[in-house]
């Protein structure tokens, strides 16, 4: 039986058993997050149908007597909006998406400043590119299967109240589609059978350090780090010659994560924050075009920062403004650029993006809100080849609906 | 590793030794202010909580206060006003179905004596009867209206309401956890009657209140409980202390021979040039003769101040405590 296949059946086994737990005496804290929102989005100018965006997250958090406690989630969420996503090595338009995450996660405090975190998560995301597709036949759709332990340290005595966090996780990405379409797609190449058959599929192990520091009284910090290993073990590398190795594919991703967040607690509340995220993609993996002769080594190396503020406005009538920009700037190490015709230049690839987004909330009731948001996104790049992705374009949305919390 | 990940989790699962919260309170971290006006600020477990329910339940006098508050990246921040005296605060998920609670003391000018309690009291102790006590404590007691459901309980040290606070000599104590800080709980009614667990006294005297759950209370609405909680120890044989010609006579023995020096110490609360504190009213080092006794008198109000409570005989030794209470000492 497949590694995977056991932690399902391990996921839906707790599952099965938590209606004996509260049979047993153990309590249920549920929590539930449900927002179900409707507007239209555009691509570069065009406009799509109303669609709807429904979002749902419970967790019927289980409380054994005081002492510990089991958090079951289900997250699942449908966009019906095109937006523009990343797959494998490129932007693409997407119609819609659906995702699902059954986990299961233990939170027990060993002393009361230890705490241990342990997580089984399954997770599929579906995507649909072009509009006579049907759900489930995705090239990109993929199931995920995940692990995690996390010890946390937790101080409150000292001038500055932190907790610091670290441990490790491994996780499994499949893409049931992709080989049978990929042979017979514009993208397979030449020897396409020696280069494996699953060659999206991919294990990776990761460890991760974070800590949270309540500098002063109104600012808390985060800072985090995560390394990732990637293996995939149906991918073979690319020769110069266009031949495939028997060594596989191999990446390591190094991404380092600092935020600042800062409260105003004034006569109008307001909350400031800004964020620097920094990515480090080093594959052992190249390209070789075999249509135009070239070779280009560690094709999906790459180095990426972002970094954005946001700031959230309590206004009068309980009205709750929040307003965002991100910067990002993607620069390939190593991939060259293309003209319009698909002729290579001399420059590496870079990517620049500017996301912005608006929000406004008002609350019905205690836990109802009525809500507005919009965003723009506005993509550009040295690339003008973009017969397979997209890397030069504006897009958008603009949603309301209703948000409702318990 | 997905079988060690479960033997892991299954491992956790078993264990008994924890306690888990999921929310993690940065501030306020003690359990006790001079300022009213207070910061509330910590974080949550990643799950699907976006608002928090923010109470402020003074226990003894003062009308609650009640505010809902954003969660934010994880994160949820808010001011909150105090009254004098205990107060609880808790924060709860919108559906009030999980509830974080922090006690904490506004500290007063003024303490309230052990008289102004419970005259109109509906809540009543009647297990442990005797003063003296050590933790694990049951403690029992009935209600006297059957409408009563619930009722709150707070356990503290006497001195944990000091303005002045516990000298730099006690502040190490707190940090091994001679100390202990509040501890608040909600206890159920069954046929009214009541009980519940102590797993946590201090040295010395401990107040146990309790009061209707959710009533807007006097003194006289809450019942106390004094009890006192002494440190024993195997090798340090420590008699009851007694007063004579204002001087305590301290008597005791050595069970460990390894043992051949000893600090002898004093605390008491004081006033102080009007002021209340805790402090060390004496402090001098115990001759041991050879068959393992002690035995020493020392004078008490020496200083410019008056003993305003029953002094606690603290013996330590590398690695070992004994402490004793003068029940009556004026």
């Amino acid at each position: 039986m497949k590694k995977d296949m056991k932690l399902k059946l391990v996921i839906f086994g707790c599952l099965f058993l938590l209606p004996q737990l509260a049979l047993a005496g153990v309590r249920i804290l549920p929590l539930a997050d449900l927002q179900i929102l409707g507007g239209n989005s555009y691509f570069e100018g065009e406009r799509s149908s109303f669609k709807g965006n429904i979002y749902l997250d419970i967790v019927p958090a289980l409380e054994f007597s005081d002492r510990f406690y089991l958090l079951p989630r289900y997250s699942g969420s449908y966009a019906g909006n095109q937006e523009a996503g990343e797959l494998e090595s490129g932007e693409h338009l997407l119609q819609e998406i659906q995702s699902h995450d059954l986990s299961l996660k233990l939170i027990n405090n060993f002393r009361p400043d230890l705490k241990a975190k342990a997580k089984i998560g399954y997770a599929r995301e579906l995507t649909i590119e072009t509009e006579d597709e049907s759900w489930g036949n995705g090239l990109y759709d993929y199931d995920q299967t995940t692990g995690s332990l996390e010890l946390e340290k937790i101080s409150t005595k000292g001038r500055i109240p932190f907790t610091i966090s670290g441990g490790g996780s491994f996780y499994t990405v499949r893409f049931p589609n992709y080989d049978s379409l990929a042979s017979g797609s514009d993208t397979s190449t030449a020897g396409l059978e020696s280069v494996g058959k699953d060659i999206q599929d991919y294990d990776a192990k990761e460890i991760f350090v974070e800590t949270d520091l309540a500098i002063s009284p109104n600012i808390i910090s985060k800072a985090g780090y995560i390394y990732t290993h990637k293996g995939y073990a149906d991918q073979r590398l690319v020769t110069a010659s266009g031949e495939y190795e028997s060594v596989k594919r191999e990446d390591d991703v190094h991404d380092l994560d600092l935020s600042l967040n800062y409260s105003l607690l004034a006569k109008i509340r307001a909350t400031l924050g800004l964020s620097y995220q920094l990515r480090l993609n080093r594959s052992n993996q190249n390209h070789y075009d075999a249509s135009r002769y070239e070779f280009i080594p560690n094709f999906y190396s790459y180095t990426q920062h972002s970094i954005g503020p946001e700031i959230t406005l309590y206004l009068p009538y309980s009205l709750t403004l929040f307003l965002s920009y991100e910067y990002e700037r993607k620069d390939y190490q190593d991939r060259l650029i293309q003209d319009k015709e698909g002729e290579y230049g001399d420059n590496h690839l870079y990517l620049r993006t500017h996301t912005a987004n608006l929000s406004l909330s008002y609350p019905l009731r205690r836990n109802l809100y009525l809500k507005a948001e919009t965003g723009y996104k506005k993509a550009g790049s040295n690339m003008e080849y973009e017969e397979v992705y997209r890397y030069n374009y504006t897009c958008g949305h603009y949603l309301f609906g209703l948000s409702y919390e318990y | 590793m997905a079988k060690k990940l479960i033997f892991l989790i299954s491992f956790l699962l078993l264990s008994n030794l924890c306690q888990a919260e999921l929310i993690t309170l940065f501030r306020p971290a003690a359990s006790k202010t001079k300022d009213s006006s207070l910061l509330v600020e910590g974080r949550v477990e990643d799950l699907p909580i976006r608002h928090l329910q923010l109470r402020v339940d003074p226990f003894i006098d003062g009308a609650p206060t009640s505010q809902v508050i954003p969660v934010e990246n994880g994160y949820f921040r808010a001011k909150v006003e105090l009254s004098p005296g205990l107060n609880i605060i808790s924060l709860s998920t919108l559906s009030g179905k999980h509830r974080f609670i922090k006690p904490i003391l506004l500290l007063r000018k003024k303490q309230p004596g052990i008289g102004e309690f419970g005259k109109k009291a509906s809540v009543f102790f009647t297990s442990p009867e005797a003063l003296r006590a050590s933790p694990p404590l049951f403690v029992k007691g009935v209600v006297t209206d059957p409408s009563i459901k619930k009722i709150e309980v707070a356990v503290m040290s006497i001195y944990e309401s000091l303005p002045q606070g516990p000298d730099r000599f006690l502040t190490q104590w707190i940090k091994k956890g001679i100390f202990k800080g509040i501890t608040y709980r909600e206890v159920e009614i069954k046929d009214m009657n009541f009980s519940f667990p102590v797993e946590d006294l201090s040295e010395g005297l401990n107040m146990i209140v309790a009061k209707p759950a959710g009533l807007r209370a006097g003194y006289e609405d809450v019942q106390l409980k004094v009890v006192l909680h002494e440190i024993g120890s195997k090798q340090i044989i420590l008699q009851e202390p007694v007063l004579s010609d204002n001087k305590v006579v301290i008597k005791g023995r050595m069970d460990d021979p390894s043992i051949k020096k000893a600090m002898l110490g004093i605390y008491a609360l004081v006033e102080e040039k009007g002021e209340e504190s805790i402090r060390w009213i004496a402090e001098e080092q115990i001759k041991i003769k050879k068959n393992g006794v002690f035995e020493l008198k020392v004078g008490l109000g020496k200083g410019d101040y008056i003993i305003k409570s029953s002094p606690t005989v603290v013996i330590t030794a590398p690695g070992v405590r004994a402490s004793r209470t003068l029940i009556k000492w004026w």
